[in-house]
């Protein structure tokens, strides 16, 4: 099994299915039947060939069509349950050298019900392709993190979440992409039922030649529905960060808020910054905004720091710090929120 | 503690400092008075190492070093300290963070352990109360949010915090209300030491009723073109600087 779960045994307690997905379908034969459908109709829009081409389509790689579902894990929480304590996903495995790992989740939360759940690339890793679909219920709560655990290293890491939340739902999520040669995260929120609301964001450091994107489509296909979205990355030495970001506003899709904002800093000369902002909307009563910059560290306040006697390089690390730790700071989980932003440290 | 001498400073070419002297030791407060645009704040920008000015003449020395030699940080750990007129906001740096670390980098400057983290906690405490600052403040982002009285009383809390050996206090009165400013000169009146000084730049006489200088400067197009004791600063109230300055302006 290239997957752990850890708080999994606290979970099933209260109920928390958690499971291959060929485990999945015995106990649960309707939610396994019920799933896949979202990541089916993803690829068959890329087969079709997406009306908007110039935008990445997420299900074109091999991966996604897994065909070892027992290397799938899925994680089902019925109506009503509050999984409780936070459930960890290891992909690939804990501790060990996998060069090349694909896998399929599958998280169902039930109406009413609530989960936080971390995902963790391990560290042996060299190539992982992940994807994972996700169902939020109505009035569902979901919040994820997803972070690479190990040091430095030269993996290839492209992870893909497809997320439809019904009425009501909540969905909230946090990439924190760093110590990886490349790494792309991709997102897409269907926001199905009114009133549901998700919130997207992201935080990656860039070192040596690494090259990390994130890229997210929110679609607004109910009316009243609410998204939000920060993204910011700090760029250093030849390091590339890039951000697509898109929201769709359904025709209908009245009275929805999308608010994105994608913040950039280049640490060095040969550092770049790609910022995609994309709106398209078809809806008429709508509240939309976006922004995004790409700069350098503030003068102003790497002198004020230096006049209290902060090295140039301590400033410089502390600002990072601070710019990144923003997106931190908007997590349920402050304790990780702590470890995140260490790990993020220059 | 401070000596300078002959100091020639300009920016883009311009000259703002056309040869400054002054002298500050131990136990005193310098007041520096002056219309605007006369250098006041460029004298404070250049003594703490600010690299948008370029000194073109004349030289400061700091306990017996060579201030323009030193770095920006090297300047603040050997004990200057700038309180800005502008403190700058720093987002999602927390003050007690920013704090810790300067306090930490001014102690292995100077070869000792870093502070514990119950110790830090007592010194905030303790120093927080000298300028009645809301030590909610402190958990707070950098100057972020702070209304400007909060912003200079957060400098001179700083100031309690590093203990500098001399202060120079960049129109730290501009922009508060009475009550703000009596606090920020209590602190400051506080903080005073015998081995410690501060100068204090100003425009309006009344912090001087709080904070009793033993000198007040004149600064006029980038000289100090008069110098005297508290009572100076009283005559410009009243007479205003006309009187001091028509014998410059034909320059």
């Amino acid at each position: 099994m290239s997957k752990i779960v850890r708080g999994a045994l606290a979970a099933e307690r209260r109920g928390v299915f958690v499971g291959s997905l060929a485990s999945l379908a015995e106990r649960y034969p309707e939610v396994a039947a019920r799933t896949g459908s979202i990541v089916a109709a993803e690829l068959a829009k890329s087969v079709k060939g997406d009306k908007f081409k110039s935008i990445p389509v997420f299900c074109n790689k091999q991966w996604c069509e897994c065909p070892d579902k027992e290397r799938g894990l899925a994680v089902y929480v019925p109506e009503g349950v509050s999984a409780g304590e936070k459930i960890t996903i290891h992909v690939g495995g804990v501790g060990t050298r996998v060069d090349k790992h694909n896998c399929r989740n599958v998280i169902v939360v039930e109406e009413g019900a609530s989960a936080f759940i971390e995902v963790r690339y391990a560290g042996g890793l060299c190539e992982c392709g992940r994807l994972a679909e996700v169902w939020l219920g109505r009035g569902a709560s979901l919040e994820t993190v997803t972070f690479f655990e190990g040091e430095e290293s030269e993996a290839v890491i492209e992870g893909t979440t497809i997320v439809r939340c019904d009425e009501d739902a909540d969905y909230r999520s946090t990439v924190a992409a760093s110590g990886v040669k490349s790494f792309a995260d991709n997102t897409k929120v269907i926001l199905a039922g009114k009133g549901a609301r998700a919130t997207v964001n992201g935080a990656a450091v860039g070192r040596g030649d690494s090259k990390i994107e994130c890229n997210t489509i929110i679609e607004h296909a109910s009316a009243d529905t609410t998204s939000s979205q920060l993204f910011r990355a700090a760029a250093g030495d030849s390091s590339l960060v890039r951000f697509c970001g898109r929201i769709y506003v359904a025709p209908g899709a009245d009275r929805i808020e999308a608010y994105q904002q994608n913040n950039n800093v280049l640490l060095s000369e040969r550092a770049r910054a790609v910022a995609e902002p994309r709106l398209e909307i078809y809806a008429d009563d709508v509240k939309c905004s976006h922004g995004s910059t790409v700069g350098q560290l503030s003068e102003e306040a790497l002198f004020y720091m230096r006049q209290r006697g902060i090295s140039e390089e301590e400033a410089r690390k502390l600002l990072v710090e601070g710019f990144i730790g923003e997106v931190f700071a908007m997590m349920g989980d402050a304790v990780l929120a702590d470890r995140l932003a260490d790990r993020m440290r220059l | 503690m401070l000596e300078i001498k002959g100091l020639k400073a300009s920016v883009e070419g311009k000259e703002i400092l056309k040869g400054i002297d002054l002298k500050v030791e131990a136990g005193q407060v310098h007041a520096i008075m002056g219309p605007n645009g006369s250098g006041k704040s460029t004298l404070a920008s250049v003594l703490a190492g600010r690299d948008k000015f370029e000194v073109t003449g004349g030289s400061v020395t700091f306990e017996g070093r060579d201030l323009l030699a030193m770095s920006v940080e090297q300047r603040a750990c050997e004990g200057l300290f700038l309180g800005f007129q502008y403190p700058v906001e720093i987002p999602g740096v927390s003050m007690a963070s920013f704090m810790k670390m300067a306090v930490n980098q001014k102690r292995k400057y100077n070869g000792q352990e870093p502070v514990s983290a119950g110790e830090f906690l007592k010194m905030m405490r303790s120093k927080s109360a000298v300028v009645e600052i809301d030590s909610a403040l402190t958990s707070r982002s950098v100057n972020e949010g702070f209304s400007g009285g909060e912003k200079k009383r957060n400098e001179i809390f700083q100031m309690a915090m590093l203990e500098p050996k001399l202060s120079i206090l960049d129109e730290t009165d501009s922009g508060l209300d009475i009550d703000a400013l009596r606090v920020v000169a209590t602190g400051v009146t506080k903080l005073k030491r015998p081995d410690n000084a501060t100068i204090v730049i100003t425009h309006y006489q009344r912090l001087l009723d709080y904070i009793v200088p033993d000198f007040v400067h004149v600064l006029y197009k980038g000289r100090i073109i008069h110098t005297g004791t508290k009572e100076l600063a009283l005559e410009l109230e009243s007479r205003g600087y006309d009187w001091l300055i028509k014998d410059y302006d034909n320059e």
